[in-house]
């Protein structure tokens, strides 16, 4: 081994050869520590784990058990077509089956799957110790349990939803599903696409920040760059069906009049605020997939990937076209044909980044030496299924074949093709791939080939056939058809299909449950992979590295195959052993390493807050409005519990990341801290439900039938003013406050004398944070005096109501600005705040500068617009 | 041992993270080509006015929006290749220190992926912008 290296001037330069490191003393005694530190509590506290593989095989778990529910549920509607004139099920409780089919495929199976896939492997690919907020990975988790547990719970006591999992308008209006059924979609969906969200926020963060020591842009796994784009994309894709379901759910509860056509509403706009989710949609579930097939080929290929940087540039394009490709679920609902053929010709176009990577796939199998093992043949299936699932879309991106194979079975098989292809195919595949990551195990090769003929064959009998029923005209969403059609020799095939596939996927549980239970030991690195998930013993530990490794190459594992037991031996970054969560973050182009993470340990915060936020959800399912608000006053006052214990009240004086270089932690600045980037990836995704909702009211202005309105906005210049003055005043004095705490950050080496003026301007801070959240309050009164006073009865025209709306998500910015600043006015007071930690005035100064911004434009909107009329 | 003094790393660039929002902005140039054409259309369509003022008008204004996005995404994909060549021009010595010599071709390597994918988003972006485009030019408008 080599002698230590001397600290370089810089601390924040990497050395040459930080492996050179000497190993400490007792490499047992860091596990121990480590293990002591990141264990995993067992019995009912195991409830309060954060950690991320927990969180990952728990979302894993849950997604599969559902994925189960969901696959009964079609054997159920196969089992029903299966002949003509079947009594097997009568239309409601078929209308319920296929309702909640696609519903739990799509929102409780497929997304949380993938979700929990990228939890899981993601800080281990990266070679970090967690992700960037492990108790909100807790709370992403529970809340889309709780949500799920809502729709089933529906669906056993027969009050499922029934109007198909898009909920189209107005058949899920109150006035044609009465009952439950669809608030139970409205409310859990949207329990569940909060918790997607979260989710969301956590990938793109840490895929950003917490990465292994030189792992720079050029260097980072391609899963990785899948996740980052399709975490992305979640951000701006989940939030406009979260404002459709609002409205929606505001419409059936209260009359608010978006989508009655009588009232001014519209019920194309439901269609198009689902479907700006719906198609990104497909991608946000296809992405991840593809990421697993671009990691798993390699291995088996025995070579790098063909074409990296075409590929990461693929992903990115289907990122931003699959934006652009909604309107192609609405060519028959009369949109002009220009505007068809804008959305047809981007359709055609999502397929060239497509196709570039199964050509990049192909290329690196016919460069390399492929190995036919097990993960192999599902990725063969996912080739043959996915690309014939592309060719049938093309078909349907052409706007005249769409006019004919609209609505019909036809659509059905191409969704699944592109879909059980694109997605659950390379899912199998990676089930086998990783699965000794977490068991320790080996896969059976001859029960896994079984299942995969079973499901192979069963899932193209059941589908490549269902085209054809589609093309003789069988439409969607029947329950019963007539024996003179001629459909019924398909309908038959395509339900033994079915039942094959149903055998396939029992035979591969078998096979999984046997795996876990008998199969031969892995050892480490199993495949011979490249990339840092299998640097580690399995199955793996809590902490994943006793030291984090410094990555030179995009296959590190190939390039040092010794690296996992340098790492084991804690010769890398913070290999000393620590008393408190770490694991560094970096700059996100060259991979420096810049901070060290302090992350939060086990917490039953998480848990409570899901459970009052689930308190809340079902309070507003049976419309108890006063036990509702109960349950948000708890929600809330478990995040400020939650918020107010996180941060330290001493200063950083930094962590020894190895021997002779120190970095300062997260807590030290604010542009390092996970908080900053999380705050403004939140925002992100609230600008995305802000656009969405201006683009509600434009559409509705401009498209819906029965405008303009009996009755404009009336001029109320008192509120107004008020208004805009607070709000302004408001954001200028978290400007102040911020400007105040930073006062001193310029001082090199600071006196007694410093430290107490910088405490003296930390004090003053906090009082320009009071008057901040005291501007804000006048703000949110003064936009509720303008909802009284100037808004025409919010039941009477859509324009009422999506004005109100405008000024309720107004309000709603301006009550958790007051909440916010005075949160941060008291943590400077309790001594949480200082020129170093002076993270939280700088989320102040962030959250008033955009609500300052959404305030001013919804007035302006609100005002200006009507003139303009 | 040191510790990194600046403390609020407000000083520095912030890496190639910006660079690689900005490596995307033709991409988002296509967004906002194919939102104006279809709000435009819609307007065109749904109010009247593309037989008040006139097909001819409407349809030069969809032109020229179309038109100004793909010489804006163009635009950036010529200053990224600008760019990218001043990059391969040999650079003045520097000063040579070990951590210069450290941090220098990891550097390079880093920044010519980002420019290269930069270069391959905006010409993606432009080839896209013309494709959605160009039926403005033959098709009727409001049919």
């Amino acid at each position: 081994m080599n002698a230590p290296r001397a600290a370089p001037a810089d601390p924040r330069a990497i050395p040459a050869d930080p492996h050179a490191a000497s190993a400490p003393p007792s490499a047992i005694a860091l596990h121990h520590r480590l293990r002591a530190v990141w264990g995993n509590p067992g019995g009912w506290e195991s409830l309060a784990t954060v950690n991320h593989s927990a969180i990952g095989l728990r979302f894993i778990v849950t997604a599969l058990l559902f994925f189960l529910i969901g696959g009964v549920l079609a054997m159920l509607i196969r089992t029903q077509l299966a002949t003509s004139d079947n009594a097997f099920a009568g239309h409601e409780t078929y209308n319920q089956w296929f309702t909640m089919h696609g519903t739990v495929m799509m929102f409780l199976f497929a997304i949380p799957v993938l979700e929990g896939f990228a939890m899981y492997l993601l800080p281990k690919m990266l070679g970090a110790r967690d992700l960037a907020y492990p108790r909100l990975s807790a709370f992403s988790y529970w809340c889309y349990l709780f949500g799920g547990l809502m729709l089933i719970t529906a669906l056993a006591t027969g009050v499922a939803p029934s109007g198909g999992w898009f909920m189209y308008t107005p058949l899920s209006g109150a006035r044609y599903s009465p009952g439950i059924g669809a608030d139970v979609w409205l409310i859990g969906v949207t329990f569940a696409e909060v918790s997607a969200v979260c989710g969301a926020v956590e990938l793109i963060t840490s895929i950003l920040r917490l990465r292994a020591p030189g792992m720079s842009l050029a260097r980072m796994p391609l899963f990785a760059w899948y996740m980052l784009v399709t975490a992305a994309m979640m951000l701006a894709g989940f939030p406009p069906l979260i404002l459709g379901s609002i409205l929606l759910e505001i419409e059936r509860a209260f009359g608010w009049p978006f989508f009655d056509v009588a009232r001014g509403g519209d019920p194309l706009l439901w269609q198009h605020l689902f479907w700006l989710f719906g198609h990104p949609e497909v991608y946000i579930i296809f992405l991840p997939a593809a990421g697993m097939v671009s990691t798993m080929i390699p291995v088996f290929a025995g070579r790098p990937i063909v074409g990296y940087r075409w590929i990461v540039a693929s992903v990115i394009t289907m990122g931003f076209i699959s934006f652009g490709l909604w309107v192609h679920h609405m060519f028959t609902v009369g949109i002009p044909h220009l505007a068809q053929v804008f959305f047809s010709a981007a359709s055609m176009l999502v397929a060239v980044p497509t196709a570039i990577q199964v050509f990049a796939w192909i290329a690196t199998l016919w460069a390399g030496r492929p190995v036919l093992r097990l993960p192999m043949l599902y990725l063969f299936g996912f080739l043959v299924v996915f690309v014939t699932g592309g060719l049938t879309g093309v078909m349907l991106a052409l706007v005249p074949f769409d006019w004919q194979a609209h609505d019909t079975q036809f659509v059905v098989a191409h969704l699944h093709y592109v879909l059980v292809g694109g997605m659950v195919f390379p899912l199998l595949a990676a089930i086998y791939y990783w699965l000794p990551h977490v068991t320790g195990r080996m896969p059976s090769e001859s029960l896994g080939k079984w299942a995969f003929w079973l499901i192979f064959v069963g899932f193209n009998l059941t589908f490549l056939l269902m085209h054809l029923t589609g093309l003789l005209g069988m439409p969607r969403r029947v329950h019963v058809y007539s024996p003179d059609a001629g459909w019924d020799w398909l309908n038959l095939s395509s339900s033994i299909g079915g039942f094959i596939q149903a055998i396939g996927f029992v035979l591969l549980l078998l096979d999984l449950y046997l795996h876990a239970r008998m199969g031969r030991g892995a050892g480490r690195n199993p495949w011979g992979a490249g990339t840092l998930e299998w640097a580690m013993p399995t199955p793996a530990s809590d902490y994943n590295f006793a030291s984090q490794p410094r990555v030179d190459s995009r296959q590190p594992l190939w390039d040092r195959p010794a690296l996992g037991a340098e790492l084991a031996a804690g010769r890398h970054y913070l290999g000393a052993p620590a008393t408190r969560r770490e694991t560094i973050s970096v700059d996100v182009g060259s991979g420096r390493p810049e901070r060290v993470v302090v992350l939060p340990g086990n917490s039953w915060l998480p848990l409570q807050a899901a459970a009052a936020a689930g308190v809340f959800f079902t309070c507003l399912l049976f419309k108890l409005y006063l036990p509702a608000l109960l349950g948000f006053a708890l929600l809330l006052a478990v995040i400020v519990r939650w918020a107010w214990r996180t941060g330290q009240r001493d200063d950083d004086q930094g962590v020894e990341v190895l021997p002779g270089l120190r970095l300062l932690s997260h807590r030290a600045g604010y542009r390092h801290a996970p908080g900053w980037a999380g705050m403004q990836f939140s925002l992100a995704a609230d600008v995305a439900l802000f656009g969405s909702l201006l683009f509600g009211y434009l559409y509705l202005w401009l498209i819906a039938p029965g405008w303009p309105p009996p009755q404009w906005l009336a001029w109320q210049p008192w509120p107004l003013g008020i208004a805009l003055v607070a709000v302004l005043g408001a954001a200028w004095a978290a400007g102040r406050a911020r400007a105040l705490n930073r006062a001193g950050a310029l001082v090199p080496s600071m006196s007694r004398a410093d430290h107490a003026s910088a405490a003296t301007s930390t004090i003053a801070a906090s009082r320009w944070l009071a008057l901040a959240a005291l501007l804000g309050a006048s703000a949110t009164a003064a936009l509720g005096w303008l909802i009284a006073a100037a808004v025409p009865p919010v039941t009477s025209h859509a324009y009422a109501a999506v004005s109100t709306m405008l000024i309720v998500y107004a309000m709603m910015h301006t009550a958790i600005g007051v909440l916010l600043a005075g949160f941060v006015a008291c943590r400077c007071r309790a001594g949480f705040v200082s020129v170093q930690r002076c993270l939280e005035p700088e989320l102040a100064r962030l959250w008033w500068g955009y609500t300052a911004l959404a305030v001013l434009i919804v007035l302006g909107v609100l005002h200006l617009l009507p003139v303009a009329q | 041992m040191s510790v990194a003094a600046d403390s609020h790393g407000a000083g520095r660039k912030q890496g190639r993270g910006r660079g690689l929002l900005w490596a995307s902005a033709g991409l988002f140039g296509w967004v906002s080509c194919l939102v104006l054409l279809y709000a435009g259309l819609s307007i065109a369509c749904r109010t009247g006015s593309a037989v008040a003022i006139g097909e001819p008008v409407w349809r030069g204004l969809l032109v020229a929006t179309w038109a100004a996005h793909a010489l804006l995404i163009a635009w950036l994909a010529m200053s990224v290749l600008r760019s990218k060549r001043a990059e391969r021009a040999p650079a003045t010595p520097a000063i040579d220190t070990i951590e210069a010599r450290d941090a220098g071709p990891r550097a390079d390597h880093d920044a010519g992926f980002v420019s290269r994918l930069a270069l391959l988003l905006n010409g993606v972006a432009l080839l896209a912008t013309l494709w959605i485009g160009f039926p403005v030019l033959v098709l009727p408008l409001c049919l």
